[in-house]
């Protein structure tokens, strides 16, 4: 998949600075920022994004509850959610991978490695995806054939 | 007659007036140049160490060694600081029982403007780090710190091992004592020097 625009939602501002250089440095991508889930729903109205990072632990309105609200909201949005959060036990990834996510990159992170972990991610549920497809594709001629 | 002598008087005069604004230009350069040294080669306000790793701090301390960086984002010495952390930070082998922070000042009243440029750019492309911007110098004061550059490194049990610069001069990138000390401390030796001067922009001016 080709990313060409990210928005990030984070409601520290030394994060999201730190975050936007990183990857419009080493992206390169054209990086928008949002500080809210709210934010971003309306950022979303104007605009859609190739990719959407979202932190998880965010004041009203968190990761999780955001990312559905975008579900609900836009149901024709299909691009890759990123969570960024300090919460990575394996219980609580797999909950973020259950939610739909592309996959969860570690708070705090290094700045350096950010656009890679990114771009790691994006391959993986692609692949993840193009898998799914095929089992579907698979399991509908089974069907038919059955018919 | 007169007249010669009167031309020959004033051109030895404006030789002489010539040979003085020369001399003048000369020692005005030299005091220029010798100034530019004193102050490249004279190290800053070194941080009053503290000997441990304080108990309150958002920075945590690793269960190998601890290094950080601070440093003022507007700064010019800090990108040769920041060159030097990049060398040192290289070489995953000597990183993998490091954990490493470069701590980013950002005095009261000081817009998110304020730590951009530069400095940060060159960071964000150093492997191993993690890069934390200091609201309102809790950190460094926390740590002690006073100068940009000054560098610290603490063991497991949070003993601080090394405090000082990592350049030999402001703004000079090359070899010194403060990268070497590191090095032998991260390679798991001892190292030789436990101080270095700093040479960096003071972080209470920026206040």
């Amino acid at each position: 998949m080709k990313i060409e625009k990210i928005f990030l939602v984070d409601d520290d501002p030394n994060i999201r600075r730190i975050a936007e250089i990183s990857l419009k440095k080493l992206g390169p991508w054209q990086v928008e920022l949002a500080s809210s889930g709210r934010e971003l729903l309306a950022m979303l109205e104007k605009d859609k994004p190739d990719l959407l990072i979202l932190d998880v632990m965010m004041p009203e309105m968190d990761g999780p509850t955001t990312f559905q609200s975008v579900k609900n909201q836009f149901p024709g949005f299909k691009q890759p959610v990123i969570f960024m959060t300090a919460k990575v036990m394996s219980h609580e990834v797999d909950e973020y991978l259950v939610l739909g996510a592309a996959g969860v990159i570690c708070k705090p992170f290094n700045p350096k490695d950010l656009a890679d972990d990114v771009r790691r991610i994006c391959a993986e549920w692609e692949s993840r995806l193009s898998c799914e497809d095929a089992a579907a594709e698979s399991s509908e001629l089974l069907v038919g054939s059955g018919d | 007659m007169f007249n010669h002598r009167v031309i020959e008087q004033a051109d030895c005069l404006s030789k002489f007036g010539l040979m003085k604004v020369v001399l003048f230009w000369a020692v005005l350069v030299l005091c220029g140049y010798g100034s530019m040294v004193f102050y490249s080669t004279a190290p800053a306000k070194s941080a009053v160490t503290v000997g441990q790793f304080p108990v309150v701090s958002s920075l945590s301390k690793n269960s190998g060694l601890t290094l950080i960086v601070f440093l003022h984002p507007q700064c010019p010495c800090s990108i040769a600081t920041v060159s030097e952390l990049k060398g040192l930070l290289a070489h995953s082998r000597l990183v993998s029982r490091l954990r490493a922070y470069a701590v980013v000042s950002k005095p009261t009243g000081c817009s998110q403007a304020f730590v951009s440029g530069a400095v940060l750019d060159s960071l964000v492309q150093v492997k191993n780090v993690q890069v934390l911007i200091d609201d309102d110098d809790v950190e460094s004061q926390r740590f002690g710190v006073k100068t940009s550059g000054q560098t610290l490194l603490f063991d497991s049990d949070g003993k601080c091992l090394f405090s000082g610069g990592i350049t030999a001069a402001r703004g000079e990138v090359g070899g010194n004592a403060g990268v070497d000390a590191l090095r032998q401390y991260i390679t798991g030796g001892r190292g030789l020097l436990n101080k270095t001067p700093v040479f960096g922009c003071s972080l209470e001016s920026s206040k």
